[in-house]
């Protein structure tokens, strides 16, 4: 299938951590690409100046995140390199500043970085954006303008625990507010997964009333009553505590033709206006199913997401592979959760290389419109 | 999957307020596919016109397939390319607005659901809806828009029509001003009094406070003219004062430069004489400006003003002025030009035609002396014959001198102006002086070589102060000069055409003379000789018939045949010498005559003549001729059945006049006879014409002056 292409993925924490991790992803000559995710706390222009130093100036994208995943699994103050080599691959990267100022322009900047690249049979775009520049939608109808239906897109949005302020990275430039991609073409095929282990359970509700990320009503009626009904529960006396804990492994699901639910997290209610709080915003007149799983259906989507990707590789195994996890994900799959679903991925690919992060907001379009999902696990195999 | 009642309608909703949200029609139009995209999930959305794709989403920028959505909008395709998922079955919906347009939409996985579908339909119809209201919207702001750039365009008009009053209402002042100084100018006053206008013109125009005009002379400048304003606190510079041109900011810059300057407050102090003078009246600032008059540099307009700096436009303005003013001079100087060869060429003209119309010399040397008055600076004219002893006869006078009169004579000495033209035969200008100064003019009158007179132009008597300047002097009698001369010649053919004139006649007369004596010695001879004796011969035969023998018979019948044929030939005889001189027109007048000559007329005719006494012989003769030619010829060519002959003597001149109504046609050319009166009548000093037009009779008319010109 083409010219040689290799995926190498190192990771490294400690001094040096981007040097070693880069060292170590750097399988072969002639790398095209470098993805790098840090954990919090990386000293972040030492981390680009060494992989960068390492790597002779190789583009390069990534973030800073509250988790990596790689070949050690987690871990905290980890690096995380990516390297994509070879004559079969054609890369352009590209960064878009003052997201927040203009959305769509800025994932339409983003998504130019794929027109100057080399035709390839294959394509995909990797994009990652600052989870609090606003609408994130926008942002991906931005892209959808430039690059029309024929690419697919995958991603994350990218946040810390503080959640006031993230960073990406672009070439050997520290970034917040922005969007970074890295348009990929490539000989073999690219393969998108997505599942997030969720059930749908009863019939959908209508979005009567909400803004922007806020649920005012459902099917006409308050929304936090509608939810709470349907449940089961008892509208009258829940405590927030409580209800935090329902929510976490109830969230909304927005049907989408087809595919999986764009999962919206419930992260809170109004108990005065009787409204929901969503991670991400539910549109109105949208269909929302209430959604319940647990920690093994969660975890059984890794798998079933990594099956998903591969599928497009016609079978041949995958080079590597991504792997952008929901942070919602983890208060249900708990530490040793998360671990074992990526032991099942490695081994779902055959023990290819993973390289991915914990998102706060995936991105996976390959059919239809729109592509923003929540509590979901987005996985890109190279193949 | 159960959709919730109300789904469609809320989609609905939204996709309403979403459409109806957007500003232009371009951007609803691709919102509304954006919208229709998501609502239904669907890759592609386009707007379709007949030629075009108004908006299209699922596309690489940039390269929206039109051909292909145009030929599924119009039904010729069904399916439409997906990108990323191939073809795809498409779902086509009417647009109400833009007219012609559809809305085409395709998406991977299955076909539209009818739910969907509806909904697709509902949604067409807001964008119609929307975009025909966004339509409607823009026209109106279009028409908004237009109507205030209308009005701004108005108000712009108005303030350039303003703009453009101000210049017009400026140019009319600056047009009167120019119009008075050129209306100075024609009137021919003194050039100071003319520059001094312009001063003043220019002055008052601009406000300044004090103009002077200089005319370059070497390497200094001349005052040639200036104008204070009335609240000046010194006087005008004189005039004639020299203004050195080294080193001065004023006159002397526009004379290096050629260009018009300005100099302010800060440095008029400074600026040389000029300038000095302006400061020294209170102004503060000034400008010069040159005068161009035929392309070169003749002088400089000097302004000063009370202002700081001189107003922004005022060397301009005065430039104009300067210019307009050295074309008006330079026109009206034309003009004047024009007209006086008008006027000289209009009085040779008057005495040429006198000349040409053959008036009597007296009458050719009143018109010439007449003509000399009337020349610029000349107030009496004359014309003088110079006689064989050394003086000279005034032949005509004109002028309010009205001396020496006509017929005066003066001797040719001394050193007048007749004198010297007689002594050197050319034109001559002589100055008297004495308290007030006469200027002459005169010009020889010569006929061939011969010296026979001269015309004479005298100047009005002018004070000395009016003759400071010798070369205006000389001018005007240059010019006088000229045109004396050329009425002299004038004079000259006047005289020389009345000598040939008089020639002509006495030579005619003096052949007719001949003529008329050989006829008389003929006519004398036949009635004293020939006539005599046929006389005596028929009374001797007379005398002999009586005595005839009566046998034979025929005898005395052939005596009294001879006898009355003797008769006949003396009556032919006589007949024939009357003709050769009318005998009876010598012994009975002109009445006398012609009432014999109507009597024996072949054609009936009428006589009427109103003649008291005997006319001269001159007159009498060739009247006489003129009946008996008109006659004969009536009789003999005419074929006219009645003559009227009508003679009158009434003011000196004796008018005959002999009318016939028959063919006409007559020609003096044609050896008529009627050749013969033309020279018999005119050697007479008299006049005669025929008329003689085919079918119209002929008429004669001889006029005869009865007093010898």
């Amino acid at each position: 299938m083409g010219a040689h292409r290799w995926f190498g993925v190192g990771q490294a924490d400690g001094s040096k951590a981007g040097a070693r991790a880069a060292d170590r992803a750097l399988l072969h000559p002639g790398a095209k690409l470098m993805i790098v995710f840090c954990s919090d706390g990386c000293d972040l222009p030492e981390v680009l100046r060494q992989v960068d130093d390492r790597s002779g100036g190789v583009p390069l994208i990534g973030c800073a995140t509250s988790g990596v995943i790689g070949p050690e699994r987690t871990g905290a103050g980890s690096v995380v390199v990516t390297a994509l080599g070879g004559d079969g691959f054609s890369i352009g990267t590209a960064a878009a500043g003052q997201a927040s100022r203009d959305l769509r322009g800025a994932g339409a900047r983003a998504a130019r970085c794929l027109s100057a690249t080399e035709e390839r049979p294959h394509r995909v775009l990797v994009l990652l954006i600052d989870g609090l520049a606003g609408d994130q939608r926008e942002v991906l109808r931005g892209v959808y303008r430039v690059l029309g239906a024929g690419v697919p897109l995958v991603g994350g949005c990218v946040g810390d625990e503080v959640r006031t302020r993230t960073a990406q990275l672009h070439r050997d430039q520290v970034l917040t507010d922005a969007v970074v991609a890295a348009g990929i073409g490539s000989d073999a095929p690219l393969g998108i997964g997505v599942r997030h282990g969720w059930r749908r359970v009863g019939e959908p509700m209508l979005v009567t009333g909400s803004g922007g990320n806020r649920v005012h009503t459902l099917d006409g009626r308050p929304a936090l009553d509608v939810y709470l009904e349907r449940l089961g529960a008892e509208a009258e006396g829940i405590d927030p505590e409580a209800f935090a804990r329902l929510a976490l492994v109830h969230p909304l699901g927005l049907g989408t033709r087809g595919g999986e639910e764009e999962i919206r997290l419930v992260a809170g209610a109004d108990f005065d206006d009787r409204s929901l709080a969503c991670i991400a915003e539910v549109p109105q007149a949208a269909l929302a199913w209430l959604m319940e799983g647990d920690a093994d259906s969660l975890r059984r989507a890794g798998s079933a997401a990594c099956r998903d990707s591969l599928e497009a590789l016609g079978g041949r195994a995958p080079l590597g592979t991504f792997a952008f996890e929901c942070i919602g994900r983890r208060p249900v799959l708990g530490e040793e959760g998360v671990a074992a679903e990526i032991d099942e991925i490695v081994r779902c690919t055959g023990g290819a290389p993973v390289a991915g992060l914990h998102t706060y907001g995936e991105i996976a379009r390959k059919h239809g419109v729109t592509g923003f999902h929540n509590q979901t696990l987005v996985m890109l195999s190279v193949g | 999957m159960t959709l919730p009642s109300g789904w469609s309608a809320q989609k609905l909703a939204e996709f309403l307020a979403a459409v109806s949200s957007y500003a232009t029609e371009y951007s609803a139009a691709d919102g509304a596919v954006e919208r229709v995209a998501e609502s239904l999930d669907a890759e592609v959305v386009a707007v379709v016109t007949p030629g075009a794709a108004v908006a299209a989403i699922g596309y690489p920028e940039g390269a929206v397939p039109v051909a292909e959505l145009v030929a599924v909008a119009r039904g010729h395709r069904r399916e439409l390319t997906v990108p990323g998922a191939g073809s795809r079955p498409a779902a086509v919906v009417e647009l109400e607005h833009p007219p012609g347009a559809r809305m085409v939409v395709a998406r991977s996985g299955p076909p539209l659901s009818p739910d969907e579908t509806g909904l697709l339909h509902a949604m067409a119809r807001v964008t119609s809806m929307a975009l025909r209201m966004i339509r409607s919207l823009d026209d109106e702001r279009a028409l908004r828009r237009e109507s205030q750039r209308k009005s701004a365009e108005n108000a712009r008009l108005l303030e350039t029509l303003t703009e453009h009053q101000v210049r017009l209402e400026r140019l009319a002042a600056e047009q009167a001003a120019l119009r008075r100084v050129a209306t100075l100018v024609a009137r021919q006053p003194g050039a100071g009094h003319v520059l001094g206008s312009v001063m003043e013109e220019v002055g008052q125009l601009l406000g300044a406070g004090l103009t002077q005009m200089l005319r370059y002379e070497g390497a200094a400048a001349a005052v040639v003219a200036g104008w204070a304003g009335p609240q000046l606190r010194g006087p005008v510079m004189p005039l004639a004062t020299r203004v050195a041109l080294e080193g001065d900011a004023l006159a002397g810059f526009v004379f290096r430069e050629h260009r018009a300057t300005r100099v302010n407050s800060g440095s008029l102090g400074t600026g040389g004489a000029l300038a000095e003078h302006l400061v020294a009246c209170g102004l503060r600032s000034a400008t010069a400006a040159p005068i161009d008059v035929e392309g070169g540099l003749w002088g400089v307009i000097v302004a000063g003003w009370p202002a700081r700096t001189p107003p922004l436009d005022a060397e301009t303005r005065i430039a104009e002025f300067a210019q307009l003013v050295a074309t008006s001079i330079a026109n009206a100087h034309a003009r004047s030009e024009v007209v006086r060869l008008a006027d000289e060429q209009a009085a040779l003209r008057r005495v040429a035609t006198l000349v040409a119309e053959g008036e009597p010399p007296a009458a050719i040397f009143a018109s010439v002396a007449e003509e000399i008055t009337r020349i610029t600076h000349v107030e009496n004219g004359y014309v003088v014959r110079f006689e064989p002893d050394d003086t000279l006869t005034v032949v005509a006078t004109r002028g309010e001198l009205g001396y020496p009169h006509v017929g005066a004579t003066r001797p040719l000495d001394g050193d007048g102006v007749a004198a010297r033209v007689y002594r050197t035969g050319r034109p001559a200008h002589v100055l008297v002086p004495g308290e007030t100064l006469v200027s002459s003019v005169g010009a020889p009158i010569l006929l061939g070589d011969r010296l026979w007179g001269a015309a004479i132009g005298t100047s009005a008597t002018r004070s000395a102060a009016d003759l400071d300047d010798a070369d205006a002097v000389h001018e005007a009698g240059r010019v006088a000069e000229k045109r004396i001369a050329e009425l002299a010649d004038l004079v000259a053919i006047a005289i020389s055409n009345a000598d040939a004139h008089a020639q002509l006649t006495t030579s005619r007369a003096r052949v007719v003379a001949a003529a008329d004596d050989a006829r008389r010695r003929l006519e004398r001879n036949l009635h004293d000789g020939i006539q005599q004796g046929l006389v005596s011969l028929a009374l001797a035969l007379r005398e002999a018939e009586s005595m005839a023998p009566t046998d034979p018979p025929e005898l005395p019948v052939a005596l009294s045949r001879i006898v009355d044929g003797l008769g006949e030939v003396l009556d032919e005889l006589r007949e024939i010498s009357r003709g050769l001189h009318p005998a009876n027109l010598a012994e009975g007048g002109l009445e006398f005559a012609l009432r014999s000559l109507a009597r024996r007329s072949a054609v009936p005719a009428t006589l009427d003549v109103r003649v008291t006494g005997r006319l001269p012989d001159r007159v009498e003769v060739p009247a006489y001729y003129v009946v008996s030619e008109a006659l004969t010829n009536a009789a003999k060519h005419a074929q006219a059945s009645q003559v009227d002959i009508d003679v009158a003597a009434t003011d000196g001149v004796v008018r005959v006049s002999v009318r016939d109504d028959g063919v006409g046609g007559a020609d003096t050319g044609k050896g008529s006879g009627l050749i013969g009166l033309v020279d018999r009548v005119e050697a007479a000093g008299g006049e005669i014409t025929i008329t003689s037009p085919p079918g119209g009779g002929t008429a004669l008319l001889a006029t005869f002056r009865l007093a010898d010109r």
